[in-house]
Order: structure tokens, then C-alpha cells, then sequence
């Protein structure tokens, strides 16, 4: 592959189905300010990719033949470089979405999306936005709220702040980014924070709970 | 010597004019030894003062007739014991006379004899009384007569002085017995030692005047213990009452045991002659007990009950005013008529009422731990209720959790099986050298129909919300294909009556349905979905259809049906500026 642009974003995407593969290679080299840097079916092969290209942005679907999607997100995350995971999926279900993001994916990308919204997703991602849904909204707020409950520091910055919930309710009404920003008076950008901050907080509490767990079992063992 | 009575036609013969003589003879002396003229009544302190011993009445009574049947002599009130004889004969006698028993002080006595004993002319009545110097010992009055006329009053008063007494002083023994078996299981209850101490001296006391024959004691003994142990009873009642409204004072308890204590000792070690005074001194002091008992009474009313204190305030009242009575009226300022004594009313009264709240104290404290019984049981009850509702919960809850994790099952397969396969095909009829549109479409609807279902299949059917969301995207990737732009509108969170997956998913289809007709027929440039207050509407400005005409394929009997199966209201209006369709429930 050609060195890219200075000016693109670089992407890596690891999907084992071919097919599909080749639609997301087009889909986001048909974009001017992105370019794909590499793609693989496999994770061992995506965790070297990602090693030697440091890409901008990854595109990581979860069934992989020889590991789960998941594992690579989270290395990611751990390695605390700027490169960003999307979670490629079918659904845009809770329970594939969650998981990534809780592993440290900055949102999602249905895998038949048209090229448009492909590339709109990425800008949105590499512009400090998330995509988001309303059922993972809807599974956000059940959580932090059971977390808030739970909470025995006052404040806690890990728990939503109330314009962070404001946002996931008008999410789980359906309402798109640029409709929240005109109802909350606030940019498009702000509201793509807000979300991200969201996701962090999620990933950052999944990641003490997963650290609390293994101490626990660890005592127990 | 003799006087012959002047005796009136009446039935019953009172004789009160006579003669008296002390003497020791057993027989009744000879006439002319009587030379003392007596009137009845006649009390020894006032007209013998310092004089006991055998004391001899004698009476004339002149019949003008024989009387037939049978006769009786009434005494209604004497002191200590009597013998009467008639015309020589001994016709009653109230106990052993000679081995001094007992007081028939408040007992009236009545003799039968036969009418024949009498006879015409001048009888001759005897009446042998045993009395002690300085006791109001005596002879109040003397009646003779038919027995059916005697017998009635004699009745009335030895139920009045006799019976009804026994009857309370037995009520009494019971309550101090049963209080005494109270108290020996729950020691810690002092105040029921105390009334079984107070019933014991009362029962001293009263009994004294009701044993009649086969006392095991000597005169002097008994009085001894009459007195002693109405001193007695006073002091066990201020020990009770001390302990009934909660006070605590020891030192004065000691000094009332002193003082009680050296009285008694006093009255055993001297002689006979000084009995009453020092008695007299220890009545003085009981009666000062018997006024600070009252006012403590009143002075801690607070500590008992309204009830409580005023009862116990008459009954010692009551009680401290007949002992004043017994010791002032009769024995320090004797009348000519012997008195009745009613101190032993007194303390049976207060034995009673005292009885009376300890026992209703005692029912109370049973009322109050069968109410913290109920408490317990209820509270029982009441957590048996909680666990069997947060069982139920939990059941709910794993119930819930195996739906949830079969369609974490379900999606899983659909993901990696299904939704690949379909995901797959789109790909590739986009990329086929000769692109496939309509393949694609149908691939996409099978897409669309699948993630409608996944999202019907969600936990909380009846929010309409949390299904209304999702479907935005659905919808907007369908309305973009035909240049349609949807604007989205939900102010109102309304929940769907008797919700279910079913009922969640055929709303999402109508509603699918809806936009997949505004996409096919209507050319609409916008379509409006909003949701406010039990109603979506979905509106465009496309060019609109005849409602009465519309050809089958438009799916309008289908969507009725899905509507109708769920309960919801179908409104279709359209015009050539557009169409407007209101869901209602």
C-alpha cells in the first residue's frame, strides 16, 4: 500500500468476511480525508498492523476466526496511543456495542451502512464525536444509574453529570446530534463530547470493575 | 331482792331495768344478793371502771298468760361472753365461760327454749356475762320473745356482723394467697410480698373477732395480737403503698419498724394493767402512719393511674377513719352503749381494692405482653411477606435473566449466522459486476425486518420510546433512498396498554409499513413523525391517495388488522397536499 496523504486519516480494518472487507476499504478510500492503511481478516494479524501502522482510526469487527475483535480494542485502549476502535457489527445491539465499548471502542458502525454514513461516522470519531444509538443510550443510563446508586463518593466523576443524562434521554428518543444541539442550544461538537466523556467514564468503570474482580479472585484463589 | 317489769302487751319483751352483781358463782346467785339496780345498756368502763370478771344481770319479766311454742332470749350485743339462765335453767351460753375464749363482741347471740320454761306470773331471767376490766365489756340490750319474731332480726344482724365479714375476710385470705404465689415467682414484685404481709395482719386481726370455740390462745394472748397486728397492718400498708407509687424511703421504714417492733414487745412484757396506754401510744402513731399513706397517695397520684390513686384514696380513707373510730370512739371515749367496732371493714376494704389494682396491674402487664406478642407475630408476618416478596422478585428476576440471556443467544446466532449471511449478500449484489437494485432492496428489507424484531424482543415492551428510537434509523435509511427528509418529534413518553413482544413488534411494523408506503407511492420531499400524548401521527406532503379506493397493495386492511390485534385506533386522512395517519390508544 502507498504511504498516505499527510492530510488523511489513516484506518485500519480488521473484518474477517472478504466481502464486506473490500466494501469498508472502498466505502472509506472513497472519502478524501480518509485513507485506509491496512486491512485484515485475523486479529493476530490486526494487532501487528496496528504495532507497525499506529493508525488514526480502527475499524474492528468482534468475530474474528482466531480471537474476538475484543481483545485488540482493548489492547488499544491500554497502549493509551491516539489511535481510536469502532466496533464493526450487524445489530448495533446492546450486547456487541457494550461490550466494545466497555473494552474501550469509541462507538459503533453498522456493517452495511452506505459509504455516506461510513465516512460520517469516521469524521464524527476523529472530530472528538461518538456514534451512538438509542438502545446503547437507553443501556447507558440503566448502568450509570445503578453505578450513581451505588457510589460512596460524593461527587464521583465517574457518574453522569445531568446534562450528560439529558443527552443519552434525548438519544433514546431517536433525536440525531444536530437536533440535540439546536434543542440543548449547544454545538454539534459539544454534544459529540459530551458522548465521548460518556464513553470514557464507561470504559474507565468497566475497567476498575474488571480490576476489582480479578483482586477478588485473587483473594480467593 | 327483785323487780318485777312492767311488761306491755307487746310480743317481744325488751327488759332494760334489772340488777347486777360481780360474783363467781356458776349457779346464779340468790335474789337478795342483788343489790345493785342496772340499766341497759350498760358498758363496765363507764359504770365498773377498772372492774372485769363474772358479772350477774338479773331480770324479772311477769307474763300474764302461759305462752306457747318456742320462745328465744336475744342479746344483740354483749362483751366478751355470756350464759342466760331462765327461771334457773340454763338455756344458752355464747362459748366456754369459764376458760375465756373468745369476743362475742360483735356477735349477736340467740337461745330457743320452749315456751313451757316460762309460766304465769314472775319469771326469773339470769344472764352471766364475762367481761375485762376497761374493754367496753357488758350488756347492751336484753329481748325475749316468740322465736318466729326474734329470729329475723337476730338473722339480719349476724349476717350484717358475722357472715358478711367472713365472706370478704375469706375473699381476702384467697387474694393475699394468690398475690403471695405471685410474688414467690416473680420476687422482684415486692408490693405483692406486701399485700400478702397486709392480708396476714388483717387476717390476725379479723379473726380474732370471728373464732368462737377451741381458740388455742388465752384471752390476754389474743388481744395481744388484735392490737399488735392492726399496728402491724398499718405498717406493711405504708411499706405497700411506698412501693405502689414508687418511692424509695428506707430510713423511714426502719424507724416504722422500730417503733411498731418496741410497741409489740411492750404490750407482751408488761402487765395488763398498762396495755392500754401503750397501745393508745402506738395507735397515735399509726394514725399519723395511716395520714401520710393518704397523702403520699395523693402526693404521687401521677405515678398510678386516675383509677388507681382515687380507688386507693377512698379505700384508705375509709379505712383510717374506722380505725379512728375503733380507737377514739370506743376505747378512749366510751359510751354507755357498747360500739360497734368497723376497723376490720376498713382493712378488708383496702385488702380488696388493694388486691384489686395489683390484680388489674398484673392484667395489664398480660394485656401488654400479649400486645408485643401480637407486635412480634405481626412483624413476623410482615418479614414473611418481604422474603416471599423479594423471593418472587428474585424468581421475576431470574425469569427475566433467562429471556434475556436466550436472546443473547438468539442475537448471537443471528449475528454470526444469519445477519452475516444477509450482510454478506448485500455486499456482494452491491459489488456484483451488474448491480442487482432490487436484490439489494430486498436484502436491506430482510436487514431492517431482522433488527425490528431484535429490537421487539426488548425487556420493557409497554415503553413505546425505547421502541421508537431504534426505528428512527430504520425509517431514515429507507426515506433517504427516495430523497425524503423525516422529521422527528417525541415530547410525550406514553406506555402502550397490555404491552407484550408481540404487541411492541406489530407497532413497529405499522409503523414500518407506514414509511415504506410514503417511500414507494407518496414522492413526499418531508415526512413528520410525532409522538404527544397517546398519539403518533405521521404526516407528508406527498401527493396523497383516494382512503376509500386504495388498491390492496398499499397494505392498508393489513395494517387495520396489526392495529385492531393490538387495541389501537387507525386514522387515515388524505388529500393531494398529503396524508395523515394518527395512531391512537
Amino acid at each position: 500500500m502507498s504511504p498516505p496523504p499527510l492530510h488523511r486519516n489513516t484506518v485500519l480494518i480488521v473484518e474477517d468476511e472478504p466481502a464486506t472487507r473490500e466494501r469498508l476499504v472502498e466505502a472509506v478510500n472513497a472519502h478524501v480525508l480518509l485513507h485506509v492503511a491496512g486491512a485484515t481478516g485475523s486479529l493476530h494479524e490486526g494487532m501487528a498492523l496496528y504495532e507497525s501502522l499506529q493508525p488514526r482510526v480502527m475499524l474492528v469487527d468482534l468475530g474474528l476466526p482466531d480471537g474476538s475483535g475484543l481483545d485488540l480494542i482493548r489492547h488499544v485502549r491500554n497502549r493509551q496511543t491516539p489511535t481510536e476502535s469502532l466496533v464493526l457489527t450487524i445489530f448495533g445491539d446492546e450486547q456487541h456495542v457494550v461490550a466494545a465499548l466497555k473494552a474501550g471502542a469509541r462507538g459503533y458502525l453498522l456493517k452495511d451502512s452506505s459509504y455516506a454514513t461510513i465516512a460520517d461516522h469516521l469524521l464524527m470519531l476523529i472530530d472528538g464525536g461518538s456514534p451512538i444509538n438509542p438502545k446503547v443510550a437507553r443501556f447507558l443510563l440503566g448502568q450509570f444509574s445503578t453505578w450513581e446508586k451505588e457510589s460512596q463518593t460524593a461527587p464521583d466523576p465517574t457518574i453522569l453529570t445531568a446534562r450528560e443524562k439529558e443527552i443519552l434521554t434525548l438519544i433514546t428518543k431517536g433525536y440525531k446530534r444536530h437536533e440535540i444541539a439546536n434543542l440543548l442550544n449547544i454545538s454539534n461538537n459539544t454534544v459529540g463530547t459530551h458522548i465521548r466523556r460518556i464513553y470514557e467514564k464507561l470504559s474507565v468503570h468497566s475497567n476498575i470493575e474488571a480490576t476489582q474482580e480479578a483482586a477478588q479472585r485473587g483473594l480467593l484463589n | 331482792m327483785s323487780c318485777a317489769l312492767n311488761v306491755s302487751a307487746a310480743t317481744i319483751h325488751t327488759l332494760t331495768q334489772g340488777y347486777f352483781i360481780f360474783s363467781d358463782t356458776d349457779t346464779p346467785p340468790a335474789s337478795d344478793r342483788f343489790r345493785e339496780p342496772v340499766q341497759l345498756p350498760d358498758n363496765w368502763t363507764i359504770s365498773h371502771p377498772n372492774r372485769g370478771g363474772m358479772g350477774w344481770y338479773h331480770f324479772t319479766l311477769m307474763l300474764h298468760q302461759q305462752p306457747l311454742g318456742l320462745w328465744a332470749v336475744y342479746l344483740p350485743r354483749l362483751s366478751v361472753n355470756a350464759e342466760v339462765y331462765l327461771n334457773d335453767t340454763l338455756i344458752g351460753s355464747g362459748g366456754n365461760i369459764h376458760n375465756p375464749e373468745i369476743f362475742n363482741t360483735l356477735r349477736p347471740l340467740l337461745f330457743h327454749f320452749p315456751a313451757q320454761l316460762l309460766h304465769q306470773g314472775n319469771n326469773r331471767i339470769d344472764v352471766r356475762i364475762l367481761g375485762y376490766a376497761n374493754e367496753n365489756s357488758g350488756l347492751n340490750t336484753l329481748k325475749l320473745g316468740p322465736d318466729k319474731d326474734l329470729d329475723p332480726p337476730y338473722r339480719e344482724q349476724f349476717f350484717r356482723e358475722v357472715q358478711a365479714p367472713m365472706i370478704s375476710f375469706g375473699l381476702l385470705i384467697l387474694l393475699s394467697a394468690w398475690l403471695f404465689l405471685i410474688w414467690w415467682r416473680h420476687r422482684q414484685e415486692k408490693q405483692y410480698l406486701m399485700f400478702a404481709l397486709c392480708g396476714f395482719f388483717s387476717l390476725f386481726y379479723t379473726s380474732a373477732f370471728m373464732v368462737r370455740d377451741h381458740s388455742p390462745l388465752s384471752h390476754p394472748l389474743w388481744m395481744w395480737i388484735i392490737y399488735c397486728s392492726a399496728s402491724w397492718y398499718v405498717y406493711s400498708v405504708a411499706l405497700l403503698i411506698h412501693r405502689f407509687v414508687n418511692v424509695s424511703r428506707p430510713r423511714f421504714e426502719t424507724w416504722l419498724f422500730i417503733y411498731t417492733a418496741t410497741g409489740t414487745l411492750l404490750v407482751a412484757a408488761t402487765p395488763a394493767a398498762y396495755h392500754f396506754s401503750i397501745l393508745g401510744i402506738m395507735d397515735l402513731g399509726m394514725a399519723a402512719v395511716s395520714i401520710y399513706v393518704i397523702y403520699l397517695i395523693y402526693r404521687y397520684r401521677q405515678t398510678c393511674l386516675r383509677s388507681e390513686w382515687i380507688l386507693l384514696f377512698c379505700a384508705l380513707s375509709f379505712s383510717a377513719a374506722t380505725g379512728y373510730h375503733d380507737v377514739f370512739i370506743n376505747l378512749a371515749f366510751p359510751e354507755k352503749e357498747i360500739g360497734s367496732y368497723y376497723f376490720y371493714w376498713g382493712s378488708t376494704v383496702v385488702g380488696i381494692a388493694i388486691a384489686l389494682l395489683l390484680l388489674l396491674r398484673f392484667d395489664r402487664s398480660l394485656s401488654l405482653a400479649e400486645s408485643m406478642n401480637r407486635e412480634l407475630y405481626s412483624l413476623v408476618d410482615k418479614k414473611s411477606l418481604e422474603l416471599n416478596r423479594s423471593f418472587q422478585e428474585r424468581q421475576e428476576l431470574e425469569t427475566r435473566h433467562a429471556v434475556l440471556s436466550e436472546r443473547e443467544r438468539i442475537m448471537r446466532e443471528l449475528h454470526d449466522g444469519l445477519g452475516g449471511y444477509l450482510v454478506s449478500a448485500l455486499v456482494q449484489a452491491e459489488r456484483a459486476p451488474s448491480p442487482m437494485p432490487l436484490m439489494q432492496q430486498t436484502l436491506r428489507a430482510a436487514l431492517n425486518d431482522l433488527r425490528i424484531m431484535i429490537d421487539s424482543l426488548d425487556s420493557d415492551p409497554s415503553d413505546i420510546v425505547m421502541q421508537l428510537g431504534p426505528l428512527r434509523e430504520r425509517l431514515e435509511s429507507c426515506m433517504e433512498a427516495n430523497g425524503t427528509i423525516l422529521h422527528w418529534s417525541i415530547t410525550d413518553q406514553p406506555k402502550l396498554p397490555h404491552a407484550n413482544s408481540t404487541s411492541a413488534l406489530h407497532m413497529s411494523r405499522i409503523i414500518q409499513e407506514i414509511f415504506t408506503n410514503i417511500a414507494k407511492h407518496s414522492s413526499a420531499r418531508n415526512a413528520y413523525f410525532t409522538v404527544d400524548n397517546h398519539r403518533i401521527e405521521i404526516r407528508d406532503d406527498g401527493r396523497g391517495f383516494d382512503v376509500s379506493t386504495a388498491k390492496p397493495g398499499r397494505g392498508l386492511p393489513n395494517l387495520r388488522q396489526r392495529a385492531d390485534q393490538i387495541g389501537i385506533r387507525l386514522d387515515i386522512t388524505s388529500s393531494t397536499k398529503g396524508t395523515q395517519i394518527f395512531l391512537s390508544w
